[in-house]
């Protein structure tokens, strides 16, 4: 019976040649528990041969961040026993600065960030002084050959919006540009139709400052008076080049 | 439930032989009281046990996550939100109808498709939108993602030498004989413990099925 054990794996995984499986088959017709065996493992046998790589592989999750309600306060410091419990942080460094050195470190921060805003202006600057030109990607619903180009005037409070390759918006759809930021909070810029060439242009002002946000979102939106997302987006953007 | 109920065997319709090797390792007759004990401290909010649940779990559920949703910063955030809920809805675990696993890979299902439909899109980057409209668009897509984790999962439960054996064969493609050659083992020990660890993996699937 051991030897037939064994031989279970090597008939499940196909190892065995033509007439030892054949053996084993004969076996496993004369013997029900045998087959009952058999059977039983031979879907799990498939099952692990499909089972793909990254399921073997599978990668190390982040660290658990655990609800408010669930960290406890350090036991060395009793005094915050009778605080609430607070969701566990990462402390940094606390930086202290003296006086003089700290005068020469904002003289060099400003230089650096005015240094930094040149180079983030003159990298992409459009034709508009302090331009900046944002490259728009088809997203999601988009169709291929769609993108577009927003060029955020250098006051930051206006854009110009140049898309092409888009559907023509018909009667009851349009088009609306958002700023999305990393929670899931958005504002919508404005509204525009698309023709049937497919592409527009139009000024919009931005009444947020954009860096606060994300990415620029093109969406297409039925007119059902729904202000709220349509959750088709288009194209999509970083805000900052 | 009582003691008595979680340790009763499962029903067994399989081969003598396979009766008395489940008889014969009381250590693998435990996870139904472990896992009991886990539940038991969850609903005492003992915060340990979900580091431990996350020992258990995150690594599965993150990888299903991750497949599902496509985007790591968002399978991260569900991971997150996943064991949230495990810790704040533990009085709705029921172990009548179905185990830990599949409780937590339940709860990891439902916030991966409420990620998925949610109406509002998620601020992720074009490249990895435009990845993710290839990754699983149905519920059956879904259902079977989990159900190659949930197998993960009870991988992860056998014990190591068993897990190694099948982990060379199937992840690394080697044979019985390449892998008696590999780690120095009788061929027969080989095969021997291929059977042991189909079947007590066979066994883990019907028990997390609840037959």
């Amino acid at each position: 019976m051991s030897e037939t054990r064994d031989q279970i794996s090597s008939y499940l995984l196909g190892e065995l040649d033509a007439g030892e499986a054949a053996a084993f088959e004969r076996q496993v017709e004369a013997d029900p528990r045998l087959r009952e065996e058999v059977e039983r493992l031979r879907p799990l046998v498939a099952r692990l041969e499909q089972l793909p790589a990254e399921v073997w592989e599978a990668p190390q999750p982040p660290p658990l961040v655990l609800p408010e309600d669930a960290a406890r306060p350090a036991p060395t410091q009793p005094e915050d026993a009778a605080r609430p419990a607070r969701r566990r942080r990462l402390r940094l460094p606390t930086l202290t600065l003296r006086p003089l050195p700290a005068a020469g470190l904002v003289v060099v921060l400003l230089a650096v960030g005015v240094a930094g805003g040149l180079l983030i202006g003159g990298g992409s600057a459009g034709p508009e002084t302090g331009a900046t030109d944002l490259v728009l990607n088809r997203i999601d619903h988009g169709p291929s050959g769609a993108h577009g180009d927003v060029l955020v005037a250098g006051d930051r409070q206006h854009a110009r919006v140049d898309v092409s390759g888009l559907d023509p918006s018909g009667s009851g759809r349009f088009y609306e540009l958002w700023l999305l930021d990393e929670d899931g909070r958005m504002i919508g810029l404005g509204a525009f139709r698309v023709g049937a060439d497919g592409r527009a242009e139009v000024e919009l002002p931005i009444p947020v400052t954009p860096s606060r946000y994300r990415y620029f979102d093109l969406s297409l939106q039925e007119d059902n008076g729904d202000p709220a997302h349509s959750g088709v987006s288009v194209l999509r953007g970083p805000t900052s080049s | 439930m009582t003691d008595a109920t979680t340790l009763a065997p499962a029903p067994w319709t399989g081969a003598p032989n396979c009766v008395k090797m489940q008889r014969s390792m009381p250590a693998e007759a435990t996870p139904n009281r472990e896992e009991d004990r886990l539940v038991a401290r969850l609903r005492d909010r003992d915060p340990e046990v979900l580091h431990e649940l996350y020992d258990r779990f995150g690594r599965t559920t993150f990888g299903f996550l991750l497949k599902t949703l496509r985007d790591r910063g968002a399978a991260e955030d569900v991971q997150q939100q996943v064991f949230l809920e495990v810790w704040r809805r533990s009085d709705s675990f029921d172990s009548e109808r179905g185990r830990l696993l599949t409780w937590v890979m339940t709860i990891a299902r439902s916030r991966a498709i409420d990620h998925m439909r949610r109406r509002v899109p998620e601020p992720i980057d074009p490249e990895v939108a435009a990845r993710s409209a290839e990754g699983p668009s149905g519920a059956g897509e879904i259902e079977a993602l989990a159900d190659q984790w949930r197998m993960r999962a009870l991988l992860d439960r056998l014990p190591t030498a068993q897990a190694q054996l099948l982990r060379l064969r199937f992840h690394a493609g080697f044979s019985q004989s390449e892998i008696a050659e590999r780690e120095g083992i009788p061929l027969g020990t080989v095969k021997t413990r291929m059977v042991s660890g189909l079947r007590r993996l066979r066994e883990m699937i019907e028990e997390e099925n609840g037959r």
